[in-house]
């Protein structure tokens, strides 16, 4: 008889959910987690930058202070340690809310590092140096990623640094160059620009934000380069020369090389499946080429038995693509498989202007050959953005031209990311650009907007 | 603790019955008195309460499998994790002796023999991981599809009432549209909007098989058996009578433009009832040893169900006012399309009206309903030219016929009843007071 019937290896946010999945289900579950319960999306990453970018946001608002008609009593400033810790402690609060969420559905708790001994039984070494045995019908592997080092790019710490290294970090950098345009360069760059730090993005795509929809990346580079950082995009980071005080950055952009020089460097490209130490070759686990582990969109991988969500597991990696995978496949454990639609699957950025987007964008939509319908609308025309002191951005919506249904969302401005929700919403339930706008939206809201974008690519937008 | 589910017999006369629809899924959790299936029996659909509680490990019969009574239909636990397999057997085994005699049960020369029940195959350990049929939308019921999907059943002439949903709880989407498309399993009658408008008369049916053989549904075999029976041991004899309909339309006008919905046969089952307590010949029950004169007019209202007709009963309708006897008749109509009559609201009418006056219909005769012993047959009314003070000039006119037993009643009772019943329907205004 298996000591659990689900056993999880990793308490992020694919792991912590699966368990608590398991036990809704009335299954015995147990968690293994080698460091603090809620991974790096907790700790290390989603929610301890949000605090950090909220610091950022609130110093501009505050800048801003006359624009509101407001006096502050001059030039407000940042107590960067402080803001640092504000960070640390949302992390440790989230991560203690997980730990009461496990004891709430009766989950074990296992810390130590888990190596799988056959394919239904794991190794648990633990801190103290002792190492146990548990067995599971079932194991669901969601360990992560964890960042991937390049020869070029030497991360040590001090210089050059990757994210989590600089979430660590108690002093501001007065120069900083980000090593890639995606969300983590970007939240880096526009937290750190905010702050006092001048910071340069170098991206060896075309855009920023190489995933997005390109009229959006545009149009943040643009608020981007306004605010004072310096964004290189086709171009190709060859070398860092690491020095006493500063680094000395190569670059290498349509065949002309130059140089930037700041006092650090976060590498903010490249990542790894966490399956190292993991043993999956005595489970006879299979990966797939990139070195992720190869999964069904059941999350089954190719040993029965044996499961895989989450970073590990490849595709996006984001957090609530791991709880979704947690759900989906746990549904499939009990036997009521619900496969996961990866095209539905929404990104948020959360720099100011905010980017979030599901769906195609309109290269995509255009590269499938079918006919597209865009509608567009600037938030300069809502009243609600211009009552907020926010009139940045834009919600760009594509539909199929043949029956409006929506294919892809994209918007960019200020707390875009909460308006996403409603477009997931339509686009999980097949809405067309008919039942967007014919939606009552509350006025004055910014999600008026999203009403507006609909109407537009059917003609009939009221408001511009 | 494992219990089983065990199909119910929901009348006394039950020996058979069609599971209409799981209410239940497998990891539910069920109460004392929860709704766990809707059953068909010989004349309704029934809702089955589960008298036990667990959480639902399997379900071993399918929607629209005809079961024998006690078939083991599925099996509850009680304890999270508890092994069913030998449950499953067990129940597997059970399931095989109950069908032996229902599926032999006509002699050897019978055309059609009744397929046996076919339980789903047992799962074995591996039930935890396999997947659960997707529920079907069923027609006639409101059909749940995306936005998209009814756009793209539009522009393909897909039926979205034969669609099998894949979304949750079997919402239709866009790609179960397009795969019904592709199959052509669910086109409407005629393809598309460019295609012709259906002829309004069929009159051959070349595009269609050249026969279909339609199983039996269990309300078709006991229309069938009851009504072999009435015309094959009761003596009928039908006495017709025209009735002057003028007023009677001018009634209903004069109802109807003060917004009062009131039917031409909510005043016939007035009038009926009113026409019975005068004549309680007719309303009675035909015992073999005895005749039992009924003092209360219980009317059995013939009402036409996709799948057959059904009779519920205005309960005492000498008491009742026009308008409640016409709310009753709607409620009760409602509820029989539905399947939803509760037994007692169809057994043990004291009357019978069948009317199809709805169809335009100039006369007809009906069989009698035993142990009833009259029914009234009720046509349409009709523009017809009638000769009043030596001269033709436009009327109206509805035509009635009632088949009685000759055991019971004689022509002349049959003939005083329906004297009565014109002398009412000629002076509606009586029917209001």
């Amino acid at each position: 008889m298996p000591d659990f019937d689900v056993l999880v290896i990793g308490a992020g946010p694919g792991g912590y959910v699966a368990a608590i999945k398991a036990a809704q289900h009335g299954l015995k579950a147990a968690v293994v987690e080698k460091e603090a319960l809620g991974g790096v999306c907790l700790n290390w990453g989603c929610i301890p930058t949000k605090a950090l970018l909220k610091s950022a946001e609130v110093l501009d608002t505050l800048r801003h202070a006359k624009d509101y008609g407001l006096a502050s009593g001059g030039e407000p400033t940042a107590d960067f340690a402080a803001v640092m810790k504000r960070s640390r402690d949302v992390a440790e609060a989230m991560s203690k809310g997980v730990a009461f969420l496990m004891k709430k559905n009766k989950i074990t708790v296992l810390s130590g590092t888990a190596s799988f001994v056959s394919a239904d039984t794991v190794a648990i070494a633990k801190s103290d140096g002792t190492t146990s045995q548990v067995s599971a019908k079932h194991i669901v592997i969601a360990t992560g990623h964890r960042v991937r080092s390049f020869p070029h790019l030497p991360v040590d710490g001090k210089r050059v640094l990757n994210y989590r290294q600089l979430l660590a970090t108690t002093t501001k950098p007065k120069s900083l160059v980000a090593i890639g345009a995606g969300a983590i360069g970007m939240e880096f760059g526009y937290f750190l620009s905010t702050l006092g730090t001048q910071v340069t993005v170098v991206e060896v795509m075309d855009q920023v934000l190489p995933i997005e929809d390109t009229e959006i990346a545009q149009f943040v580079q643009r608020q981007f380069t306004k605010a004072g950082v310096a964004i290189h995009t086709s171009t190709k980071v060859t070398k860092l020369d690491v020095q006493a005080d500063q680094v000395i950055v190569h670059i290498e952009a349509n065949g002309q090389s130059s140089t930037i020089a700041a006092e650090q460097v976060l590498v903010a490209v490249g990542f790894l499946a966490n399956t190292e130490g993991l043993g999956l070759d005595r489970a006879g686990v299979k990966l797939d080429e990139r070195g992720f582990i190869a999964v069904d969109e059941n999350l089954a991988t190719n040993i029965p038995g044996i499961w895989a969500i989450g970073d590990v597991a490849g595709k996006q990696l984001l957090a609530h693509k791991a709880s979704h995978e947690a759900e989906a496949c746990l549904a499939a454990i009990t036997g009521h498989p619900q496969p996961v639609d990866y095209t539905q699957i929404p990104g948020c950025t959360y720099c100011q202007p905010q980017v979030a987007s599901i769906g195609l964008t309109e290269k995509k939509a255009k590269e499938r050959g079918r006919p597209y319908k865009i509608g567009k609308f600037q938030f300069v025309a809502s009243g609600k953005a211009k009552a907020i002191g926010h009139p940045e951005g834009f919600v760009k919506l594509v539909f199929d031209a043949e029956h409006m249904q929506l294919i892809g969302a994209h918007l960019t401005g200020y707390d875009a990311t909460e308006l996403l929700g409603e477009l997931a919403l339509a686009m999980k339930l097949e809405a067309t650009a008919t039942e967007l706008m014919t939606t009552v939206h509350a006025h004055p809201t910014l999600h008026e907007a999203v009403m507006e974008a609909a109407a537009d690519a059917l003609g009939e937008c009221v408001h511009q | 603790m494992i219990t089983e589910l065990l199909l119910p017999a929901k009348s006394p006369t039950m020996t058979e019955g069609t599971l209409v629809a799981w209410k239940i899924k497998p990891g539910d959790q069920v109460a004392i008195g929860q709704v766990i299936a809707e059953i068909q029996t010989d004349k309704a659909v029934l809702e089955w309460e589960s008298s036990d509680a667990g959480r639902v490990a399997v379900l071993l019969a399918e929607a629209g499998q005809q079961l024998p009574v006690n078939a083991v239909v599925g099996l509850l636990t009680t304890k999270p994790g508890e092994d069913t397999t030998a449950a499953v057997a067990e129940a597997k085994a059970k399931n095989a002796a109950l069908a032996a005699p229902v599926a032999a049960p006509a002699p050897a020369a019978a055309p059609a023999a009744v397929p046996a029940p076919a339980l789903l195959s047992a799962p074995t350990a591996a039930a935890l991981s396999a997947p659960l049929p997707a529920p079907t939308a069923k027609p006639g019921k409101s059909v749940r599809a995306s936005p998209v999907a009814a756009k793209v059943a539009a522009a393909l002439a897909v039926d979205l009432r034969k669609v099998t949903g894949s979304g949750p709880d079997g919402r239709i989407l866009r790609r179960d549209v397009e795969a019904a498309a592709k199959d052509g399993s669910a086109s409407f009658a005629s393809a598309g909007a460019t295609a012709p408008p259906k002829p309004k008369l069929k009159l051959s049916r070349a595009d269609g098989p050249a026969q279909a053989d339609l199983p039996l549904s269990p309300m078709r075999s006991v229309i069938g058996k009851r009504l072999l029976e009435s015309t094959s041991t009761i003596p009928h004899f039908t006495v017709s009578e025209t009735i002057a309909a003028e007023r009677l339309a001018d009634l209903r006008e004069q109802l109807a433009a003060a917004d009062v919905k009131i039917t031409v046969n909510d005043l016939l089952v007035r009038a009926s009832a009113l026409a019975l307590r005068q004549h309680p010949k007719l309303n009675a029950a035909w015992l073999g040893n005895a005749i039992r004169q009924f003092d209360s007019a219980d009317i059995s209202v013939a009402v036409a169900i996709p799948d057959g007709l059904i009779t519920p009963i205005v309960a005492r309708a000498h008491t009742k006012t026009v308008r409640q006897i016409g709310d009753e008749v709607r409620a009760l109509a409602k509820k029989a399309q539905e399947g939803r009559l509760a037994p007692a609201e169809f057994q043990g009418g004291s009357f019978t009206i069948s009317n199809l006056g709805m169809f335009g219909i100039a006369a007809f005769t009906a069989i009698i309903n035993p142990p009833q012993v009259a029914i009234l047959a009720v046509a349409g009314i009709k523009d017809v030219p009638v000769v009043r003070a030596g001269a033709v000039v436009p009327g109206k006119q509805l035509t009635v016929t009632l088949s009685a037993d000759h055991r019971a009643v004689d022509g002349a009772d049959a003939a005083a009843f329906l004297k009565t019943l014109r002398e009412l329907l000629e002076a509606p205004a009586l029917l209001l007071i």
